[in-house]
């Protein structure tokens, strides 16, 4: 390929890239059961991670891949959320008898409890509004959808495409 | 030779050390905003906005590098805030009559209404605008006037 073929090919691939559909659109959304979502971490893989409550009053642990899939879900009595979430792991709150303790999950499902006794661990002392959020990867973002008609709330992923 | 070399690297880098510490005034932007609700770095030197305007209703703004508006949205009513802002494009919330919807714009002026049928479509559950005040290079101050006045968004750099 010579130079002036280069350039066109750039050229091509410069237009094709401004021209690009300026769009959004609803890839999935999950939850059958969710009153609350209080906090949503994307896991920079197109997933996330989501610390709700459930319709029975469960706090609830969900770990999401790109399509909408649940890796790993989890119904606890309490929780403060979610401390991380990346490709590989996420790490969350779960509130029993003290001391609190982080759960810790591998994308294959397996949990360590992480305890540090005589400490309560804990995401944020200020809930739920210090909890921290992440709705944003390079792809798209995450929201939560309200149920205008009495219904469960849901997740939703949104692409830009 | 390479003495030479490994001394100059240690000035350089002695020098790197001793710059000043400072925070300079790039720019500061007024316009009619009455109140700065909530200021979201786009990582590219500008910022997206939720603001109270002077005349009572609320917009979504886009500021570049330069303090100068390349985005302007009128709400509806209200906003639970933005959820992403780049460089190019931010979404945010919009709560009016429902269904709620999110907004996707760009900075040459096209809008997307995103919404989802039978659903409010919110970025959040909590009515908490989260602000990120800072990037690489500098951050943003909301500066309120301390007699009665209105108040104004500057952008710091740290140099």
């Amino acid at each position: 390929m010579n130079t002036i073929h280069m350039l066109v090919l750039a050229a091509m691939l410069a237009a094709f890239a401004n021209g690009a559909a300026f769009a959004v659109s609803e890839a999935w959304s999950y939850g059958d059961d969710l009153a609350t979502v209080y906090q949503i971490l994307a896991d920079g893989a197109g997933g996330c991670a989501i610390f709700g409550i459930t319709t029975n009053g469960q706090s609830i642990i969900a770990w999401l891949d790109k399509k909408g899939t649940a890796l790993y879900t989890k119904r606890i009595a309490s929780s403060y959320g979610l401390a991380a979430a990346s490709k590989k792991a996420i790490v969350y709150s779960s509130i029993t008898a003290p001391p609190y303790v982080f759960i810790h999950v591998d994308n294959k499902g397996a949990e360590t409890t992480i305890t540090d006794a005589p400490y309560n661990l804990m995401t944020s002392l200020l809930f739920p509004t210090g909890l921290a959020q992440n709705q944003v990867d390079s792809k798209g973002f995450f929201a939560v959808k309200l149920p205008i008609a009495p219904g469960s709330v849901k997740l939703a992923r949104f692409t830009y495409k | 030779m390479t003495i030479h070399l490994l001394r100059g690297l240690a000035l350089g880098l002695v020098l790197i050390a001793l710059r000043a510490s400072a925070a300079s005034v790039a720019w500061s932007y007024q316009a009619d905003v009455a109140t700065f609700y909530q200021v979201v770095a786009d990582g590219a030197g500008g910022c997206g906005i939720i603001a109270i305007l002077t005349n009572g209703s609320m917009s979504a703004l886009h500021l570049d590098s330069k303090g100068e508006e390349i985005y302007r949205y009128q709400l509806a009513a209200s906003s639970y805030g933005i959820l992403a802002v780049s460089k190019k494009s931010m979404v945010f919330s919009e709560i009016g009559v429902p269904p709620y919807r999110l907004i996707y714009a760009d900075t040459k002026g096209q809008t997307i209404l995103v919404s989802s049928p039978g659903y409010n479509l919110l970025n959040t559950m909590m009515p908490i605008l989260r602000s990120t005040l800072f990037d690489k290079k500098g951050f943003f101050a909301n500066e309120m006037p301390i007699a009665p006045g209105q108040p104004k968004l500057v952008r710091y750099l740290n140099k």
